[in-house]
């Protein structure tokens, strides 16, 4: 009886496999090798040469506001701006191939964001970034900031059309509650996606914008919903305008996010006794459902986002 | 207004008489025009109107006449003495229902300005909203506005390509107009009409220090605002209750009804950044806001009137009160971003917001007539409603760059709070409601690029939430979203968009289920660049599941709130470019939205739309546009309406 041979291990086979195919890469490689001298690293070109090939680039560059890089000096890419963004660009000038050049369009989030983020992280407009959505999912500043392009064609121009259709890109469902009948007027140009939402991140949820330092953006047009009310409505307070409405789009016509204003209510006004697993006390007997005064809550507790001088929001 | 339209034709002006002489030397391309811009004018014309006007006013609310649908004019001022460059836009201005207006001026090195203003119109007179005559055949809303509201905002920066920029703004919005609404007395309602008048106006200014390693912003700022309504009626009204109570018809002969609630909050802010190293970001804010009310009602009303819940009639009643309330509010939150490898991030940030609203009533004072049981009298000092509520959100996530093209996220929230609130009034309750808030949140997401033509991401969070304030909270909860894009020719590419939510409330007297789901595709088609034809679509199925449990008052029964919501949404653009004509090409654009929904407000709602555009010159179009704007309710067919639209007008260049 004769022993099996021990086999190797796993590890070891495998190196065994390398080290059988090293020979035949070395050889490949070594005449490739000894004809290519070793590769420099690119060096500055200046932005003379890329609007050589590039004029038109070039010149709406210049009516942009990264423009002024290319003569002010104290930001240290005088005469060289183009490369600011996309890299030393000697070796592209001498191939002229795109493989050559960084393209911040076609880097990985992360590496373009890094770049865009050298000169940009110190502004206020980034003090939100790592709490918003576009951050957590690998939007880059790229995606929907153009460089080349003049401001006046750009979301920065702060045109409603311009903003509207660049989120609506990504945000395809979003932009199709608009197209409900009872909405905010985007799709007319009344207003755009940043008048509500901060796309750089916000302190609150959804990157929604603040108005008066950190009361919801909401207020900024519905300013008699603000308050501070002597009788507060608690969940307007404690959870937003989305407690009952949906802001983009809804079938009914105060965007509420029931069809009947009753069914908002007693979605909440359910419990039995109080304090139950939620907040929110069941209306008293007499409010008699089967009599249609009953049933439209809101004619009778008119003022239902907070009343100055009425505990059950009557007047 | 009349002074920043003065303005706003002067400074043009201004910049021109300034231009220097043709021929002497600018700093600016001997090729660059000073002015550039173009216009877009015309007339609207509408087709009478099928269905209901109300309706038609609250949803599209266009009207007929001469409008600028569109200017947009660019000034740079070769003398560079008062600005490089103005720009001044506009867009829907001859009556349209909401017209905007931006002016920038901007000096290099010295200022930048901005100025917006908006005016829109506020109209909303639906009769399917919560009006209880409605089966009785009354089409009257009772909740009826018609408001005109104007936004103001200016912002000034000094030297904003400096280190250190202070900056000064300005914001006003404010309304004005009538509506109905109901007075409540007794046992009924009377449907009045009611004036609208509210303004919020803001000032703030601050410092901003823009370095190279850090910034700082601080900055103070102050509102005043005000809001004051009225509702007035004189005659016979018979309210809402039309059968007699004891015998007897109640009924409202005058009311003279006032709320005036003034005030003001004082505001502070302070944002930093900073990359104390190369590996290290980390960014803050501290947010703090005070704003504060003071209220007078005044109310008298004559007719027969019923206490609630009592048996006594009167005959009028006065009441008088004044309030105040106050809502101290902090907010502040931190971050860092930690870069140990160069592929792994790690992200921690942290909020806080925190505030209370205290509010009571300082005097109050009702006259009742004699016969009835109502409490007369003077009250002072009544205990104050106070709601109270912390809100604190602690995440962390690492993203690993696993591969050029593939990132990975994982991550944890934690989010924690507590309310409490107090209403000595509300007799159902004396003691404070608390409620608490706390839920783990896992955060799962991906980002793949396969290759330059194909972007997937994919997100995911879900929970199981330990406490939450309301029924219809997120509980237990899933949410995930998938986006892809795929460029899969040069000129044709594919968008694809899947959202889910899916929330549950296993408690037993809630039973909330709740799925939300939204699945979209977009084909972008530019063949050629787009030179002869370009196509966008996009197509959306939404779907809107809800079921929960909640009590019948009439019989403190439990029944179950369903909701459904189908929708198929979609919306075209396709355009197509003719060989040119007088340098120009003459351009044909069909398409289009639509919404169609079954399920618990089944509607359908059309907006198809062509445009025609022909070159009188190189620089002007002659362009003719239809539209048709249709909405029909399956459930509502009072409120539908149908009605084609005609602009014609010329779009010139400058």
């Amino acid at each position: 009886m004769t022993a099996a041979p021990a086999r190797p291990r796993r590890g070891l086979r495998a190196g065994g496999r390398l080290q059988r195919l090293l020979p035949c890469w070395a050889l490949l490689a070594w005449p490739m090798a000894a004809q290519a001298p070793p590769k420099a690293a690119p060096q500055t070109v200046g932005s003379e040469i890329c609007q050589a090939c590039h004029e038109d680039i070039y010149k709406a560059f210049l009516g942009t506001p990264h423009g002024r890089l290319e003569k002010d000096a104290r930001r240290g890419w005088q005469g060289k701006a183009c490369e600011s963004c996309h890299g030393p660009g000697s070796a592209h000038a001498e191939s002229g191939s795109a493989a050559d050049i960084r393209n911040p369009l076609k880097i990985a989030p992360a590496e373009s964001d890094r770049m865009c983020l050298g000169c940009h992280l110190n502004q206020p407009t980034q003090v939100g970034r790592i709490q918003g959505g576009h951050a957590r999912g690998q939007v880059a500043c790229v995606q929907c900031h153009s460089v080349h392009k003049p401001r006046q064609e750009t979301v920065t121009s702060a045109k409603a059309g311009l903003v509207n259709k660049s989120c609506a890109g990504c945000h395809a469902s979003n932009w199709a509650e608009f197209q409900k009948p009872h909405r905010h007027r985007l799709p007319e140009g009344a207003m755009s996606c940043v008048d509500c939402h901060n796309p750089h991140g916000s302190l609150l949820s959804r990157s929604l914008q603040q108005v008066s330092s950190n009361e919801p953006g909401c207020l900024k047009c519905h300013g008699d919903k603000r308050g501070p009310f002597t009788f507060e409505h608690a969940s307007v307070r404690v959870e937003g305008c989305t407690a009952c409405h949906q802001p983009h789009g809804s079938a009914n016509s105060r965007m509420l996010t029931r069809h009947e204003v009753r069914f908002v209510c007693l979605e909440c006004h359910s419990n039995l006794p109080l304090p139950a697993a939620a907040a929110g006390g069941v209306p008293p007997a007499f409010h008699d459902l089967r009599s249609p005064r009953f049933r439209n809550c809101t004619t009778c507790h008119i003022k239902i986002h907070g009343s100055y001088v009425d505990r059950a929001f009557l007047r | 207004m009349r002074r920043y339209w003065i303005a706003l034709v002067v400074l043009p002006l201004a910049a021109q008489q300034e231009a220097p002489p043709a021929g002497e030397a600018s700093p600016a391309p001997a090729a660059e025009q000073w002015i550039t811009g173009t216009f877009e004018a015309g007339e609207r014309f509408t087709s009478r109107l099928h269905g209901n006007l109300d309706a038609y006013r609250s949803v599209v609310n266009l009207g007929e006449g001469p409008k600028l649908f569109e200017g947009d004019v660019t000034i740079r001022n070769r003398s560079r003495k008062v600005f490089d460059r103005m720009t001044l836009r506009g867009s829907s201005w001859g009556g349209e229902p909401y017209s905007t207006t931006r002016v920038e001026l901007e000096r290099e090195g010295g200022y930048r300005l901005g100025v917006d203003y908006r005016n829109v119109a506020y109209f909303n007179a639906l009769p399917s909203f919560a009006n209880p005559l409605l089966e009785q055949g009354t089409l009257f809303s009772q909740r009826a506005f018609d408001i005109q509201r104007r936004m103001l905002d200016a912002t000034l920066e000094l030297r904003p390509a400096g280190r250190i920029i202070p900056y000064l703004a300005f914001s006003r919005d404010w309304g004005a107009g009538s509506g109905v609404t109901d007075f409540v007395t007794g046992s009924n309602e009377y449907a009045v009409r009611n004036d609208l008048s509210d303004r919020t106006t803001h000032f703030r200014g601050g410092l901003r220090f823009q370095l190279t390693r850090f910034h700082l912003t601080v900055e103070q700022g102050g509102a005043r605002f005000k809001d004051h309504q009225r509702a007035l009626h004189r005659g016979t009204h018979l309210g809402n209750r039309t059968a007699p109570l004891a015998g007897q018809r109640l009924f409202l002969s005058s009311l003279e009804q006032f709320w005036g609630a003034e005030g003001d909050s004082l505001y502070s802010k302070g944002l930093f950044t900073a990359n104390p190293v190369s590996w290290a970001d980390v960014y803050g804010q501290f947010l703090y806001s005070i704003p504060s009310s003071d209220i007078t009602y005044s109310q008298s009303n004559e007719g027969l009137f019923r206490e609630l819940g009592g048996l006594a009639f009167f005959t009028a009643q006065e009441r008088f009160l004044t309030a105040t309330s106050n809502q101290p509010h902090t907010s502040g939150s931190f971050g860092a971003e930690v870069r140990p490898h160069r592929r792994v991030r790690i992200r921690e940030s942290w909020i806080t917001d925190r505030f209370h609203v205290a509010g009571a009533l300082l005097s109050e004072r009702n006259l009742p007539p004699a016969d009835s049981s109502q409490t007369t009298g003077t009250l002072l000092g009544a205990a104050p409603e106070r709601l109270v509520l912390n809100y604190n959100r602690q995440e962390a996530s690492l993203l690993v760059d696993a591969a050029r093209w593939l990132t990975l996220r994982g991550g944890h929230r934690y989010v924690w709070g507590d309310a409490a609130f107090r209403s000595p009034t509300l007799r159902v309750s004396p003691e404070p409601r608390t409620g608490e808030l706390k839920m783990h949140v896992a955060l799962a997401g991906l980002a793949l690029r396969p290759s330059p033509a194909l972007s997937v991401t994919f997100d995911f969070e879900g929970s199981s939430a330990e406490r939450n304030y309301f029924r219809t909270g997120l509980q237990d909860y899933e949410r995930v979203r998938i986006r892809g894009r795929w460029q899969a020719l040069g000129s044709l590419a594919f968008a694809a968009n899947v959202s889910l939510l899916s929330n549950e409330n296993p408690a037993p007297d809630i039973r909330f289920d709740f799925l939300s789901r939204e699945n979209s595709l977009s084909v972008f088609w530019t063949p050629q660049g787009g030179k002869w034809l370009s196509l966008t679509g996009d197509y959306t199925r939404s779907t809107l599941r809800s079921n929960l449990l909640i009590r019948n008052p009439t019989d403190l029964g439990r029944e179950q709130s369903v909701y459904r919501e189908n929708a198929h949404i979609a919306t075209a653009v396709l355009e197509l470019n003719f060989p040119s004509v007088r340098q120009a090409a003459p351009r044909l654009s069909a398409g289009g939205s639509l919404f169609v929904s079954s399920g618990h407000r089944a509607s359908e709602y059309y907006r198809p739309l062509v445009r025609f555009s022909f070159p009188l010159h190189r620089k002007a179009h002659w362009f003719f546009e239809w539209s048709w704007y249709s909405l029909r309710e399956r459930f509502y067919l009072f409120e539908g309406f149908r009605t084609h639209h005609y602009l014609a007008g010329v779009r010139f260049a400058l």
